[in-house]
């Protein structure tokens, strides 16, 4: 049996995460009692209740700044023990170094953040207001968060307690021997060309409903359905012709490496991923931030600027992907 | 109500209806235990009331967030503590400028905010000492340079004048006549008869209640 990769990268992983985990774990039973006594508490209960909400708001803001920060330290800690692991050159041949556990829970590291934000979001309207109006569905947010912020935790701990100097296969020998998932000709035109054409169209439609939206609700749930359909239509795009492209080897479609040799592609990706992010935190602040007219009016504040930065997040992503794109092709 | 529902329950206020306009001088005045000190915590919002109302510009405060309430003590007000509350660690224009750290104010701007005020109370030459290097006096002037660093609407003080000499009891009251030709609110606790002449305002408690309240 080989030893653990111990470094200061995974040290400080370990460390984040039993600290987020134990803080989280903590704060549950505060947060669940200001959740179920909160209606039916006296004012003189609720003063005292309120008491108990600000710390365990201010111990959730730790955790989930814990949280969100450890999602870009994953990555940047996971690629930095390339070096140690025999036949990993990137992400792709790292994650093969514990592959049920590292591919497995990559959704996770894009989809818990659009929850943290969710939350912190609401805990930005409940601020704004004079009456913490909201401060009951924080807490009972987070009693639903705390599951999945523990599962977070403890892959985040399992990964780095876990990962050895193992022999495995990386992104060359993984990806480009497979059949490519877009045919080469579709209708007599190449088939990247064809989803390159698709994605630009549909960050274009959605960066059009995303501004749309800003004046008109009728747009919010086509926004939503765009932002579904871009998911899968953006990995395709950024697999199987971005990423050839822009790093001009036709037969390599590691995303991995695109993110490692162009580091402006990570601005593409944050970028996408926060504007199709937007969508469901303002499904969430209608759902659970308009508790009264201050609250009403501070979510439609902010539903307004989230849709406009939403809309403007996907026009940066886009430019910058596309100069990418003309300097190799230049 | 301070304990409420426990066998020392005590009520330090009770009854207790009062309109303070805007640039008035409100001296409060009453025996130990009357209810002065709860008075001030109320209005400066240190404190809620277990039964009541305070409104401020129109709104019902009291029923605002502890945040909210927080918020409005660091914006409005300025508070003079009977026991200056002074940080012994800190040097005098470090003491100063604390309230102006919560207001995004830059080093720079605090330092010189802290030493303006500290020039215009007479304290020019002290900036730099602890605070257990100055006089009671001093430190009482330090306290009030703290209340008004941040040019607060209202002024709340605690018995500013107790532990004074007369001669800085004069100077506490022409910086607080200053105040008030400025259009700041005052509202002292004191039982300094040269505040009370200047006061336009007089309440007495007695047990908590208001045993008179005159308006000049």
């Amino acid at each position: 049996m080989t030893a653990t990769i111990f470094t200061l990268g995974t040290s400080i992983m370990l460390l984040l995460s039993l600290l987020a985990a134990a803080l989280g774990l903590l704060v549950v039973e505060k947060a669940f009692r200001v959740s179920r006594r909160w209606d039916r508490a006296d004012e003189e209960e609720r003063y005292e209740l309120e008491k108990e909400f600000y710390v365990a708001y201010a111990v959730v803001c730790i955790v989930l700044a814990i949280r969100i920060f450890s999602v870009p330290l994953y990555f940047w800690v996971m690629q930095t023990l390339a070096p140690t692991i025999p036949g990993a050159m990137c992400l792709w041949g790292i994650f093969n170094a514990l592959p049920e556990l590292c591919w497995s829970t990559l959704t996770l590291k894009f989809g818990l953040p659009v929850l943290y934000f969710g939350w912190l979001i609401l805990a930005r309207i409940n601020n704004s207001c004079k009456r913490n109006p909201l401060m009951k569905n924080l807490m009972s947010l987070y009693v639903l968060l705390s599951p999945l912020l523990m599962i977070d935790s403890l892959v985040d701990l399992t990964v780095f307690s876990r990962l050895n100097p193992m022999q495995v296969v990386c992104c060359t020998s993984a990806i480009d021997v497979w059949q490519r998932p877009v045919p080469s000709l579709i209708a007599g035109i190449s088939g990247q060309l064809v989803l390159l054409l698709i994605f630009l169209a549909l960050c274009l439609v959605y960066a059009s409903f995303s501004f749309a939206s800003q004046s008109s609700s009728a747009f919010e749930w086509p926004s939503r359905i765009a932002s579904l359909a871009l998911l899968p239509v953006s990995i395709l795009a950024t697999t199987e012709v971005l990423t050839p492209w822009i790093l001009k080897l036709p037969l390599h479609h590691c995303p991995f490496c695109l993110l490692y040799r162009k580091p402006a592609s990570i601005l593409f990706l944050v970028t996408l991923w926060f504007s199709t992010a937007v969508p469901w935190w303002i499904l969430m602040t209608k759902k659970m931030g308009r508790e009264d007219e201050e609250a009403n009016k501070a979510e439609f504040k902010l539903r307004g600027a989230l849709w406009k930065s939403s809309g403007t997040a996907l026009v940066i992503g886009l430019t910058t992907i596309l100069t990418l794109m003309l300097i190799s092709l230049a | 109500m301070y304990n409420k529902g426990e066998p020392n329950e005590v009520a330090a206020l009770q009854d207790v209806s009062i309109e303070i306009k805007s640039g008035d001088f409100v001296l409060v005045k009453g025996p130990s235990g009357s209810g002065k000190s709860t008075l001030l915590s109320l209005v400066g919002l240190l404190c809620r009331p277990t039964k009541g109302r305070i409104f401020y510009d129109g709104e019902e405060v009291s029923s605002y967030s502890d945040a909210w309430q927080a918020r409005m003590r660091r914006e409005k007000t300025g508070f003079v503590f009977q026991q200056h509350n002074l940080l012994p660690q800190f040097p005098v224009w470090g003491n100063v400028s604390l309230p102006l750290t919560c207001r995004d104010v830059n080093g720079g701007e605090q330092k010189k905010k802290a030493l303006n005020i500290l020039e215009r109370l007479g304290l020019g030459s002290r900036w730099s000492f602890r605070t257990a290097q100055l006089s009671v006096g001093e430190q009482q002037r330090v306290a009030i340079a703290r209340a008004l660093v941040t040019d607060p609407e209202i002024v709340l003080a605690d018995e500013p004048t107790a532990s004074v000499d007369e001669e800085t009891s004069l100077s506490v009251l022409q910086i607080f006549l200053d105040l008030k030709k400025l259009g700041r609110t005052l509202i002292v606790v004191s039982h300094d008869p040269l505040m009370a002449e200047q006061a336009n305002v007089a309440i007495e408690l007695r047990s908590g209640l208001i045993k008179s309240l005159r308006r000049a």
